[in-house]
């Protein structure tokens, strides 16, 4: 995404340069670009930009049946805002209604996931790509963020661990 | 002869008596209103004793002869369940004196102790008579020493009925047609505890030796249970054959019994009898209750106690055995579910959380008895296996199966012979010592050159030293496992990994009674922070409990049930929550 980025970059600045009205105020240029998408079971951030706003997604592939999931999505709270207030609402209930889900924003080191109330009561589905996460941010400062995941564990019912590959994002925010 | 007797009728001395009960022969004619015992006994003398001390028959005796001479039962001085049958002279030093005697009657059957329980059952439709015992003397029993013995068994019962007694299948079944038969069973290998069990039951065997042989009131689902009773049996059996040395005998019995008779499994050599509802109501018994019973066979069977320690000797080393031959056969995870119920048992319900040593002389007039003997006792052997290695343990148990008695002191010798070093101390702690080691764990990870350092903190309170298993559980599914030689207080150690870890595990496997705590609040993968991972670790856990009924598996962890209400619920999920939020 990084090169897409610069590519509009220019394209606003080569149009800067064909017109002959006064230069426009400077414009937040706000941009996200996700790190890849990880074949097999994973978790990767992707997200949209809108106005200064960057709605981030936490996207599960390929999990299978599980009992819950834990990951630290960790940024550097010096870089970026989180806007929501209860980031637990920030995560749908794709364990199920009866899942148990915690979040909880450490500055900078989010600490994310949930199980099933219990192995007893069987696994909770992810098949194909499965959104567990959608957070709003807001960038303090221009530049690149870099917005990573750590510290996965996902479990199987009975205990099992899946191993999961993970891929982080970057927030570019940039002047025109 | 000492008398000690409150004592040994709990757990005799083994001792030849001065005159030894080589043979009891056993005549048992259970077909009439009355239940006919002929005895003869076959006494070694000494040259000196004149006196053999026997527990008093509980049916009328009829007749008493010795060499063809008749006389009479004496009453003892002292203890009014005692007879003396008494030789003018004394029998001559390893010759044998033959003892007639005879009683008939009806047997006296109710405990009359408030239970409400029986030992006997007599009847046309069944008899069953429990092993000898105070008041219930219905063959001869040594009143101060176990007097083994060898001899035959013969039943004169209802054609209708099928018999079982002595050891092993039977020798001879007489069936003239009409009347009753008469079934002829041997006893080779010397015990002191005969049954006679007569019931109209179904019978199914094993398929392959060594055969077990179920016998079972036919009806609901009992066919199918005494069916997987008796197969378990066999396999079990093998095991314990392979692992402590084949008893030779052709036929190994399981035999249900009325629900009023005071035990759900009575072992003995050879024969196990069940509770009825062991194969009905309360199934989650079978598989447990069968292992164990067939294990005093070996513990209690051609092995037995010496003094108090019977308990631990006999009861521990029969739990013990017996999951860990289901481990074998099920798999471990079956071994780790029973040892870890008997340790919560232990630990969560003792009455008034008092304690007593699994070797204290007066453990067995302790209301803890149950708790110490079959649930810590049979757990400590699980931590000295651990502690000793397998093989040690198991060469140790071995040798004194050979020996024939089973003493705590020897078990100590033996292990050190086997391992090379004193366990004294570590088997000490564990079983003269009441109480267990509580353990507080966390542990930090740091990454260390290409892989990673987990520094794992174990405070441990007690006054206990042992061999802590810990296990690293890695990202990639696989596991580093230590073990850890921990000292009352602070312990540290660290554990290095390629792999990033994902939790630390505690004793997974339930080696120890113990309890941990995590140092930090709701972290139960003790990684040292509260995430959705230790939500995840007390959801594989819910739904555990602490029973209220012993032998009953809660599968509970009281690590996990973090609000210590003996369940492991929502509420826990609820602190782990508050504890990652605070």
């Amino acid at each position: 995404m990084r090169p897409v980025l610069l590519t509009l970059v220019l394209v606003v600045a080569a149009c800067s340069q064909g017109s002959s009205s006064p230069p426009p105020p400077p414009v937040a240029m706000l941009s996200v670009s996700s790190d890849g998408r990880p074949a097999g079971p994973s978790l990767h951030v992707e997200g949209e930009a809108a106005d200064n706003v960057v709605t981030l997604r936490v996207v599960a592939t390929d999990l299978g049946g599980i009992l819950g999931f834990s990951y630290h999505l960790r940024y550097d709270p010096t870089r970026l805002r989180i806007l929501d207030t209860d980031v637990r609402r920030a995560q749908p209930a794709v364990l199920g209604p009866d899942a148990v889900m915690l979040a909880v924003d450490r500055q900078g080191d989010v600490s994310l996931g949930g199980t099933r109330s219990g192995a007893r009561n069987g696994p909770a589905h992810l098949e194909g790509a499965v959104t567990v996460l959608e957070l709003r941010v807001e960038p303090l400062v221009d530049g690149e963020s870099a917005v990573g995941i750590q510290d996965v564990v996902v479990r199987r019912v009975d205990g099992a661990l899946v191993p999961v590959q993970v891929a982080g994002a970057r927030v570019v925010r940039g002047q025109s | 002869m000492t008398r000690l007797l409150p004592v040994l009728l709990l757990c005799p001395v083994v001792a030849h008596a001065a005159l030894d009960v080589e043979r009891q022969d056993i005549h048992a004619d259970i077909s009439g209103s009355e239940l006919v015992i002929d005895l003869q006994l076959t006494v070694r003398g000494d040259g000196e004793s004149v006196d053999l001390a026997l527990l008093k028959p509980s049916l009328p005796v009829t007749l008493l002869e010795v060499d063809g001479e008749v006389t009479s039962l004496q009453d003892d001085p002292d203890f009014d369940v005692v007879s003396h049958v008494v030789w003018d002279t004394a029998p001559a030093a390893d010759a044998t004196t033959l003892v007639r005697l005879v009683m008939r009657g009806q047997p006296s059957c109710a405990r009359n102790d408030g239970s409400g329980f029986v030992n006997c059952v007599f009847g046309p439709d069944e008899t069953i008579l429990a092993p000898p015992s105070v008041r219930f003397a219905w063959a001869y029993l040594g009143a101060f020493e176990v007097d083994l013995f060898t001899g035959t068994t013969v039943v004169v019962a209802p054609r209708e009925l099928e018999v079982a007694a002595g050891q092993g299948a039977p020798t001879s079944v007489v069936d003239t047609g009409v009347g009753p038969r008469i079934w002829s069973f041997t006893v080779d290998i010397p015990t002191e505890v005969p049954v006679i069990y007569a019931r109209g039951v179904q019978v199914v065997r094993s398929g392959e030796a060594p055969v077990v042989a179920g016998y079972y009131v036919p009806g609901g689902a009992r066919e199918q249970l005494m069916t997987h009773a008796v197969g378990l049996g066999a396999q079990v059996m093998d095991i314990y054959g392979a692992t402590y040395g084949t008893i030779p005998l052709d036929e190994f019995r399981l035999m249900t019994v009325p629900e009023n008779f005071p035990f759900g499994g009575l072992g003995v050599l050879g024969n196990v009898l069940l509770g009825d509802y062991v194969i009905g109501d309360l199934d989650y018994l079978l598989e447990q209750g069968v292992s164990h019973e067939l294990a005093h066979a070996w513990f209690g069977g051609v092995a037995s106690c010496t003094s108090y320690e019977k308990g631990f000797m006999q009861e521990a080393t029969a739990e013990y055995s017996a999951w860990r031959a289901l481990g074998e056969l099920q798999g471990n995870a079956v071994r780790v579910a029973g040892v870890r119920m008997n340790t919560v048992w232990y630990m969560f319900r003792r009455p008034n959380n008092a304690d007593i040593a699994v070797l204290d002389s007066q453990v067995e007039q302790s209301p803890l008895y149950v708790h110490v003997t079959y649930h810590k006792g049979s757990s400590v052997l699980r931590t000295l296996e651990e502690m000793a290695g397998k093989e040690a343990l198991t060469q140790a148990l071995r040798a004194l199966i050979t020996r024939g008695e089973l003493t705590a002191g020897q078990l100590v010798a033996e292990i050190n012979n086997a391992t090379g070093r004193s366990i004294l101390e570590e088997f000490s702690q564990w079983l003269l010592r009441t109480g267990h080691p509580t353990l507080t764990v966390s542990s930090n990870t740091r990454v260390a050159g290409s892989g990673y350092t987990v520094a794992v903190s174990v405070d441990s309170e007690g006054d206990f030293s042992y061999r802590l298993p810990l296990v690293v559980d890695l990202e990639d599914g696989t596991s580093v496992v230590d073990v850890a030689d921990v000292e009352e207080g602070s312990n540290a150690f660290n554990i290095s990994t390629g792999s990033r870890p994902v939790a630390v595990r505690v004793d997974p496997e339930w080696t120890l009674v113990r309890r941990v705590y995590p140092d930090v609040l709701g972290d139960v993968t003790l990684d040292g922070r509260v995430d959705a991972e230790d939500l995840m670790e007390v959801a594989l856990f819910a739904g555990g409990y602490v029973p209220d009924e012993r032998r009953v598996d809660g599968s509970y962890d009281p690590l996990v049930d973090l609000n210590e209400d003996e369940r492991i619920d929502d509420d826990d999920l609820l602190e782990v929550l508050a504890a990652a939020e605070r």
